[in-house]
């Protein structure tokens, strides 16, 4: 009798962690399973282009089910890519060398409200809207919301380091962790403690964050919450340039005021923004939203109205900031219109810089990228020290030319935001497409990171081919 | 392939997954593949030749539960359940549907509809006689799922109506005693045009017609006009058809329903009818206490599972859906989880069978 070929023996053993119904290996699920939604996966799927698929899917339902599964993926060698949303706009999910799909929806539970340390615990695959719901029908939010809030999981949010159009008042995503569980490849399963801080050592949650499922499964985390605010106030105004406008915003936080969002968009940006509202505003639009206790509010309101006035700004009251805050996912609405059409290009890019580069970045980028497509901008994800821009690009070119277009797009960009002092990705994963080379992106640093990935997965089985490319084992069942 | 979806296709294949939250199919299974972007991707990669479209391809497309809450998130409109009968018809033309499709085929084929009983003589149990055979302009038109799953329900109807001096309103009775929307769900195109003639045949003389089956108010009302079928176009539910009278003074309450209710908008009867103030009024009249709400509710409320034929092809997966949607009702304080469809009905009781489930007919009767 004939030997059971490597890819039927892997079967074989999923099926004994997972049972039959949790496992599938079908080209109708792994087609779907190797498909995502950034851009540049869109225009090679319209192209025709096949991508590369993974060998299985699984869905587990426990902590343990995702040590056994680490455990065989480290004695097959099989790469093993950790899958929640599928909602990156980086091809963070893809399984590029093939190998497992660990879909983690149905570890989805809410496990503990803890009302009096104001933590709430919850299982990875758990969607951040359906969390956030859970939260608001008793009276606590998260604060976080990510574009991507309808469709990403709390673990894909932490694997990213994803950040909220309320991060200025909030927090990034990584903020909010208090402790967390995971799975390392070996299929040990390491646990950080709760407490509101410890200084017995690094903060071993930061290792995580930002980790895009390349260092271990992140399948617990307790997350800080807040009461839901009593009172929310929008305010906003206009700027004759963008650089006005960035003052207005650097010089209100600096200052103390703390908005939950601030948002500062072009003109362009803006009559995307406030299409819809009756109110003909043009110009350079400064949103600021205020949350908390109603004396509180109106307090840094009248704080930040006289720092946006001195700083030029003309007061357009609390109509455009109150429009945006309710369509603020409604940028996502936009896309498909678009991608869809044959011979167009649509993508968003991303940049984070300091307060003494965010000029400089918003000036390298517009002209770079303005010669080849129509480029709106908003600033936002704003603290003391710095911001994020996001440059929304959209151009025409041949059928068939699509991706050598976006891809020369993010040459520009790579090129123009490194000239300029930015920093890519900084409100997302990265995953395969925004830092090409991360050695030259984080420095020397890169090779701690390698040394602690070489420790925690000797074999190379999470997620390769994410976090420089190039270093997947390229095994698995091929 | 699909060219009248094209753009439903198109859409939401190149969409970041903005409704994927709301579909309770995906959400109760966790598979990427069983959401609105995930069903739609994959007609997307058959219309490119990347797959066939095979019993798997059908099955996905057999799991979904039309519920219409991705169109409640959608700044398109875009309305997924057609472009899933489409594809199930086709399923039925390849010979690729689910084995239960073929099941319920047979069961239909022996009294025209999906109980395989003769509903005819059951109906003729629990009305009064003289709501039969009689000249009337105002039909009540019971559907199957309420005459074999809830005949307790049609009686209290039919009590109502008497206290409340409705004596103008015939019962149906014929051949067809069922709308054919698990049909048009199935993908069977052929039988489900066959019954709706024949049934429109039958209806066509009647100025009003109303019932306690959302999914029959719709049928009637949207599709079969849809097919150009002579049929009035004053189909009511019977919450909308009695809130009116009501409303003036015709029902008298004796006895307020004492414990406090929790009211399930169904899907058909909210987002497919928009019908979301007539039951609401009605419980206000009658309940003593003020009635509990679902945080996801009118427009948005969550689905039970019942609907889109996916308690024929994957019970186990409908009776999720309908556990999952009990959760804040089984955290809440309320006794009795009130709705105004059949279909709700059987999907929330079989799916606990330990909680008080009623019909908000069967409510008002309480109440005379």
């Amino acid at each position: 009798m004939s030997r059971p070929s490597p890819k039927t023996e892997i079967l074989q053993g999923l099926k004994e962690i997972f049972g039959p119904n949790r496992v599938n290996d079908s080209l109708v699920r792994t087609l779907v399973y190797a498909q995502d939604i950034s851009p540049i996966s869109l225009l090679r799927a319209r192209g025709g282009e096949k991508p590369v698929l993974p060998d299985f899917i699984v869905w587990p339902e426990t902590v343990e089910e995702v040590s056994r599964l680490m455990r065989l993926a480290g004695q097959r060698k099989i790469p093993v890519t950790p899958y929640g949303g599928g909602s990156s706009m980086s091809g963070a999910s893809k399984p590029i060398e093939g190998g497992i799909i660990c879909d983690m929806k149905r570890m989805k539970r809410v496990l503990r409200l803890d009302e009096d340390s104001l933590i709430v615990s919850a299982q990875t695959g758990l969607l951040g809207v359906h969390l956030e719901h859970h939260l608001q029908r008793k009276g606590y939010t998260l604060g976080h919301f990510p574009l991507s809030h309808h469709s990403s999981t709390l673990g894909g949010m932490l694997a990213g380091r994803s950040a909220g159009v309320a991060s200025t008042g909030y927090g990034r995503f990584e903020d909010m962790v208090v402790s967390l569980q995971a799975v390392l490849p070996d299929g040990s399963i390491v646990k950080t403690r709760t407490t509101p801080r410890s200084a017995t050592g690094p903060n071993l949650n930061r290792l995580f964050a930002g980790s895009q499922g390349t260092l271990a499964i992140i399948t617990r985390l307790k997350l800080r919450i807040k009461t839901l605010p009593p009172t929310l106030s929008f305010d906003s105004y206009t700027y004759r340039s963008f650089e006005r406008g960035v003052r207005a915003a650097r010089t209100l936080l600096q200052s103390g005021a703390h908005p939950a969002a601030l948002r500062l968009s072009d003109p362009k940006e803006t009559s995307q923004t406030l299409a819809g509202l009756e109110k003909g505003i043009k110009g350079h639009l400064l949103i600021l939203i205020f949350e908390g206790h109603p004396g509180r509010v109106t307090r840094m309101m009248e704080g930040a109205g006289e720092i946006c006035r001195d700083t030029g700004g003309k007061p357009r009251g609390e109509e455009p900031a109150a429009h945006w805050h309710q369509r603020r996912f409604a940028e996502g609405y936009r896309k498909s219109p678009v991608l869809c059409r044959p011979g167009t290009v649509m993508d968003s890019i991303l940049v984070g810089a300091p307060w003494s580069r965010v000029m400089a970045v918003y000036e390298e980028m517009r002209n770079i990228l303005s010669k080849r497509a129509r480029v709106s901008a908003t600033l936002s994800h704003a603290g003391m020290n710095g911001a994020t821009i996001t440059f929304a690009v959209t151009c025409e070119t041949k059928v068939g030319s699509e991706v050598d277009l976006l891809q020369a797009l993010w040459q520009d960009a790579r090129h123009a935001a490194e000239t300029a002092g930015g920093t890519f990705a900084p409100q997302r994963g990265a995953g395969v497409r925004e830092v090409r080379d991360p050695a030259k992106e984080w420095g020397a640093a890169f090779a701690w990171y390698r040394e602690i990935k070489e420790g925690l997965d000797p074999f190379q089985i999470m997620n390769p081919g994410k976090i420089g490319r190039g270093e997947g084992i390229g095994a698995g069942t091929r | 392939m699909f060219k009248k979806y094209h753009r439903e296709i198109e859409f939401c294949t190149f969409c970041p997954k903005m409704c994927k939250f709301a579909c309770p199919v995906g959400n109760a299974t966790g598979d990427e593949t069983l959401t609105p972007w995930g069903r739609q991707t994959l007609l997307h990669l058959v219309g490119q030749g990347h797959i066939e479209f095979d019993r798997e391809v059908a099955s996905v497309m057999y799991r979904c539960a039309a519920c219409l809450l991705c169109r409640q998130y959608c700044d398109h409109l875009i309305e997924v359940p057609p472009v899933m009968v489409a594809a199930r018809e086709k399923a039925v033309a390849e010979g690729v549907a689910p084995v239960e499709v073929g099941e319920f085929r047979g069961r239909w084929s022996r009294h025209n509809n999906p109980f395989g009983d003769d509903l005819r003589t059951r109906v003729k149990t629990l009305v009064p006689e003289t709501y039969f055979a009689k000249e009337a302009q105002v039909l009540f038109f019971a559907g199957c799922r309420q005459i074999y799953h809830h005949p307790s329900v049609v009686k209290d109807t039919f009590k109502v109506f008497e206290a409340m001096g409705i004596d103008y309103v015939a019962c149906h009775e014929g051949e067809a005693m069922c709308c054919g929307a698990p049909l048009r769900e199935l993908g069977l195109r052929d039988e489900y045009e066959k019954n709706a003639s024949a049934l429109a045949e039958r209806l066509g003389g009647y100025k009003v017609i109303i019932s306690g089956s959302p999914a029959c108010v719709y049928e009637l009302k949207v599709m079969y006009r849809q097919m150009d079928l002579k049929i009035t176009p004053k189909v009511y539910h019977t919450t909308e058809f009695l809130w009116p009278m009501v409303k003036e003074g015709n029902f008298v309450v004796r006895k307020p329903f004492p414990r406090k209710i929790m009211y399930h908008d169904p899907c058909t009867l909210g987002r497919y009818l928009g019908v979301y103030d007539a039951p609401r009024s009605l419980l206000a009249h009658v309940l003593r206490e003020e009635m509990g709400e679902f945080s996801r509710n009118r427009a948005e409320s969550e689905c039970c599972g019942g609907y889109g034929g996916l308690t024929i092809t994957d019970e186990k997966l409908a009776s999720h859906i309908a556990k999952d949607r009990l959760g804040e009702f089984l955290e809440s304080d309320a006794a009795t989880l009130v709705t105004a469809c059949p279909a709700c009905a059987d999907q929330f009781q079989t799916a606990d069978k330990k909680i008080e489930v009623m019909d908000l007919i069967s409510l008002l009767a309480r109440c005379l």
